[in-house]
């Protein structure tokens, strides 16, 4: 009966064992995601200013910039997975070609706007206020809230929700003043292949604004 | 006499503008619509609103604004918007009061006290530094707490994108603010336009680049705008605690396995 106790005992001190070991491991892959996503923000912010600032002193020309600009965003953001999310269940309804071709275009467009976004912080200052965890889908991601500091009007709140893919830290919405970017695109986008007489004709119409939008963008 | 003229004109612009939304429809009805479409049931003639506001913004107003943002200096320009934010407190703290938010109505309170007084009419936000952030809040939003539903997406021309709640917080704001109670009464109207005017100018100068970059960038310039409204809306209600809401992406977003 004492050697019944005992192993009880036994059992139920490795249980607790086990239990706060990963309930400790939970709680610290929990911080440590939260810090790596408000590092991973306030080092995009810094890096976006310095090559602004570089550019401003003339040290880099305008096209370095952009590259350099460019670099940061192909990095930053998950673009499969948002352009897939943008469009829906549509993705299923069309050839895998449309698809890439989408994508593609996407891509492009979508670095335009970020690459624009991020021309509009020459004078002001992003900073990083809070951070957030949250359930995204099947996984943990974080909301990151920061604010643009304008010098000549009010503060822009600016809420990044980023995720851990592939051990790196990845954006994949954007919300500036409460509006998603992801849920704006998906609303635009639905609205257009909705006025295709079926999803390959509308995902087409979809495909050639984008790609038109893009080219002016580069003879721009 | 002012105050007759306005309820004249409302109810005229109410009648013509109800015969006409009535008189237009989608062209194709069995298309499934998107979330947004299903708020906008007048979108055929919401479009050429919105098409008629883009050109006379290009013409009129973004010619100023652009011109304002690059002559006047920043700070110059930061004390003016200070200025006529100051100016709309009386507004913010009615509708913080209508809603029963007494501690949000004492912050205003105290901002629009501490920024007339100590920061010379407005022109400072010294209560900022102090720590008592600006909000905003109209009737249209108090009518929301009220649980008046929005009404559906509307593009009034010279106004932009609203909705029949918002328009009737908008009316009520008017007789809310002492300023134009003031105006009204000592016959000074051209006081309420020059604010109009000024309001409308800082605003739009603030979003040149929003503008810019919605315009250029999306593949649907009217599409985009009527999203960005109604999430920004919705954001807005609840004091703003609905920015963090990520339930959104849960239907929205694709399993990175897909």
């Amino acid at each position: 009966m004492k050697t019944l106790w005992f192993y009880k005992k036994i059992v139920f001190v490795c249980l607790l064992g086990i239990n706060l070991t990963l309930s400790a491991n939970a709680s610290c892959d929990s911080s440590s995601l939260d810090n790596d996503a408000k590092n991973f923000i306030d080092g995009m912010g810094k890096d976006v200013i310095e090559i602004l600032d570089q550019y401003q002193k003339g040290k880099i020309s305008s096209k370095e910039k952009n590259q350099q600009l460019r670099n940061i965003i192909i990095k930053a953001v998950d673009f499969k997975r948002v352009g897939l999310s943008a469009i829906g269940r549509y993705k299923r309804q069309v050839k895998k070609e449309t698809v890439e071709r989408y994508l593609t275009a996407f891509q492009k467009a979508v670095t335009r706007t970020y690459l624009n976004k991020f021309g509009e912080y020459n004078d002001d200052n992003l900073v990083v206020v809070s951070s957030v965890l949250t359930d995204i889908g099947r996984s943990k991601g974080v909301i990151v809230k920061s604010e643009l500091r304008r010098k000549n009007g009010p503060k822009v709140t600016l809420i990044w929700i980023v995720v851990k893919k592939n051990n790196q830290m990845v954006v994949i919405d954007l919300k500036v003043e409460g509006a998603s970017m992801l849920r704006t695109y998906q609303q635009e986008y639905l609205s257009i292949i909705g006025n295709g007489k079926n999803a390959e004709e509308g995902m087409k119409m979809l495909i050639e604004n984008l790609e038109r939008n893009n080219t002016k963008w580069d003879a721009s | 006499m002012y105050i007759h003229k306005i309820k004249i004109y409302t109810v005229c612009f109410l009648l013509f503008s109800g015969m006409f939304l009535a008189s237009c429809n989608r062209s194709d009805p069995n298309r499934e619509l998107t979330e947004d479409e299903k708020m906008d049931p007048f979108e055929p003639i919401n479009r050429k609103v919105f098409e008629f506001n883009v050109v006379l913004d290009g013409i009129f107003l973004e010619p100023f604004a652009t011109a304002y943002s690059l002559s006047v200096p920043n700070e110059v320009q930061r004390g003016f918007s200070n200025f006529l934010n100051n100016l709309a407190e009386p507004v913010t703290l009615a509708n913080d009061t209508l809603q029963g938010k007494g501690k949000r109505a004492l912050e205003t309170f105290s901002r629009f006290m501490i920024n007339t007084v100590i920061g010379v009419f407005g022109i400072f936000d010294v209560a900022e530094k102090l720590g008592l952030p600006s909000h905003k809040e109209d009737f249209g939003q108090t009518l929301g707490e009220w649980n008046v539903p929005s009404g559906p997406y509307l593009v009034i021309p010279f106004i932009g994108s609203t909705t029949p709640r918002a328009l009737a917080g908008r009316f009520t704001d008017f007789y809310l603010s002492p300023y134009n109670y003031y105006a009204v009464h000592k016959e000074k109207r051209y006081l309420i336009h020059a604010r109009m005017g000024a309001e409308t100018l800082v605003n739009r100068s603030q979003h040149l680049d929003d503008v810019r970059n919605f315009r250029e960038n999306s593949v649907d310039f009217y599409a985009a705008v009527r999203s960005f409204h109604i999430q920004h809306w919705r954001a807005e209600e609840n004091d703003g605690k609905m920015r963090n809401d990520t339930s959104y992406l849960d239907d929205m977003l694709i399993e990175e396995e897909d």
